[in-house]
């Protein structure tokens, strides 16, 4: 039986066993004033009994750690599958085992005529409809990780100054300093447009999820699942999805990855810089 | 609306409430009436916590500063309005909002209206309303192919009670036309409904929600950024006919948890949504 079934009657019995004595205890014994505070404890547990359907987790915490700062977990709430294609949390005594795909779509509504637009809208509704089973489609805006392409710019500067340099020192040709000096000028500008402002990236995705009594058995449920979702995605708008594996697949669920740590560190300062100004 | 769920717990709840007030004349006048009128206190508060615990529970926590710590690195804050994430001292906040396209369900079931041209029309509203957004957010869509017989059955049920009311209606002759009005436009969303199912479209449901997360050196910088961007959602995006409402409380760690566990059946996932969705 479930743990909140479990806490339900046992609330609703407590309910009862104050009612039943407030109602059947003889005056003499008990007096009424006692007998109210009895109805008023019968009605609480009553009410913990009804908050315990959505709330049962967070009222057992709360009665063990008797704290502000309740603490339902210290574990992390997933884990990647050993295959690195699924990430599997625990749900009770079951695994959940949930993966990632994504669906590349490079159409713009914009660049549509009328019954394009209505062909691909036609798609999508389609496509919410093509699994019998629960199936997430996601549309994510996030800021692009810059951070590698700023890095390989930088070292094309610093390569190039460097052959300047060597040229200068052996006397080499004057034209073909200049152009090696015109390139380092070239990447300047674009690493300073490139850091200058963020760029976002607009990707689309689904998911899909399988429950098992081991980890196994979850992770090749959502496999087979994964397969019908993406031959079916595939069929319908067209294009074939690729599943997130590894760090992609993290990418996806983690917040941090949504604004990446440059942007993070030039948004701060501005603001402080906003401030102080 | 309430599920089979929760007209069970509601049911079993109302029985110390009704039992209190039965008995309530055992304790003599004034005692009796302090006893009914708790009862009917606890009465409200089961129905209050039954249709409005997402406003009523969240209230309550903020109100004696309770926060909950999910997993590791993750956390609701006190305002039980986002989920917090700590990453090598920066803070991540991420806030949901519910994404709830009623008018395109409304207006694609009724026939005089235009379906087709709101369906051309979306690709490119949704672009327009996203150029003004220089922010990460996610735009989910979780979908769940329900079983076309039940479906029908339910339709058929509730087009018979919609009937049984306005046959009613019609032979009092109290009600104004705008009352009949709006039980004829019911009527005709149920049969366009049914229609559909019969044409051999498959009947889902779908919960649809927005994601966003903000960054800050501090809990209070995150929040603060996250309630600004909520807001700018809510304005950009109040062009695609969306109800756009936060998500506080249980449905927030519910919708955080979805991004690692999916719910795995129909079932599962409409036992969610019975409140926000």
């Amino acid at each position: 039986m479930e743990t909140k079934v479990i806490m339900f009657l046992g609330l609703l019995l407590l309910s009862f066993i104050s009612l039943v004595a407030a109602i059947t205890a003889s005056s003499a014994i008990v007096p009424s004033p006692i007998k109210i505070l009895l109805i008023i404890i019968a009605m609480a547990f009553d009410l913990l009994a009804f908050a315990s359907r959505y709330y049962s987790q967070y009222m057992v915490a709360f009665l063990k750690q008797h704290s502000k700062s309740i603490v339902l977990s210290e574990e992390n709430a997933y884990k990647l599958s050993e295959t690195g294609e699924a990430v599997i949390a625990r749900k009770g005594e079951n695994y959940v085992a949930t993966m990632y795909m994504s669906v590349p779509l490079y159409v713009s509504g914009s660049e549509m005529s009328p019954e394009e637009r209505l062909d691909f809208g036609k798609q999508i509704g389609r496509l919410v409809s093509i699994n019998k089973d629960p199936v997430r489609y996601t549309t994510q805006m996030r800021i692009m990780n810059k951070d590698f392409y700023i890095e390989s710019i930088r070292d094309m500067v610093t390569s190039t100054e460097n052959e300047v340099v060597k040229l200068q020192e052996s006397n080499g040709p004057r034209a073909e300093i200049e152009r090696l000096k015109g390139r380092i000028e070239m990447w300047n500008n674009i690493l300073n447009s490139v850091g200058a402002s963020q760029s976002l990236e607009l990707i689309s995705y689904a998911a899909v999820s399988a429950s098992g009594g081991t980890e196994l058995e979850a992770v090749t449920t959502a496999q087979q699942k994964a397969r019908d979702l993406m031959s079916g995605i595939s069929a319908t708008l067209g294009v074939m999805p690729l599943l997130a594996v590894g760090n992609e697949l993290i990418a996806l669920i983690e917040p941090e990855h949504s604004i990446p740590f440059t942007t993070v560190t030039e948004q701060i300062t501005k603001k402080i810089e906003e401030e102080v100004i | 609306m309430t599920d089979e769920e929760g007209i069970v717990y509601l049911v079993f709840s109302m029985m110390p409430v009704l039992i209190a007030v039965v008995a309530s004349g055992s304790l003599g006048d004034v005692y009796s009436a302090i006893a009914i009128i708790i009862a009917l206190g606890a009465a409200v508060l089961l129905a209050l916590l039954n249709w409005v615990d997402y406003l009523v529970v969240p209230a309550f926590l903020r109100t004696i500063g309770v926060r909950f710590r999910l997993a590791k690195d993750y956390g609701i804050n006190r305002q039980q309005d986002a989920i917090i994430k700590n990453v090598n001292g920066l803070y991540y906040a991420v806030g949901f909002l519910t994404a709830n396209v009623f008018a395109y369900v409304f207006k694609a079931e009724m026939i005089d209206e235009d379906i087709e041209q709101k369906i051309a029309d979306a690709p490119e509203t949704w672009e327009r309303s996203l150029m003004g957004i220089d922010f990460p957010f996610k735009f989910h869509v979780l979908s769940a192919n329900r079983d076309v017989q039940k479906a029908r059955d339910y339709l058929e049920g509730r087009r018979s009670y919609v009937e049984f009311q306005m046959n009613r209606m019609i032979q009092d002759q109290k009600s104004s036309d705008t009352e009949l009005g709006e039980m004829r436009r019911k009527l005709s969303v149920l049969q366009a409904q049914m229609d559909r199912i019969s044409e051999g479209e498959k009947p889902i449901s779908t919960v649809m929600y927005i994601e966003t997360v903000a960054v800050g050196v501090t809990e209070k910088a995150a929040t603060d950024s996250l309630n600004g961007q909520i807001e700018r959602l809510q304005v950009a995006l109040s062009s695609l006919d969306l109800q756009l409402s936060r998500v506080v409380g249980r449905e927030l760690n519910t919708l955080f948890e979805f991004n690692f566990m999916l719910p795995d059946t129909y079932a599962a996932a409409s036992s969610q949504f019975d409140m926000q969705g």
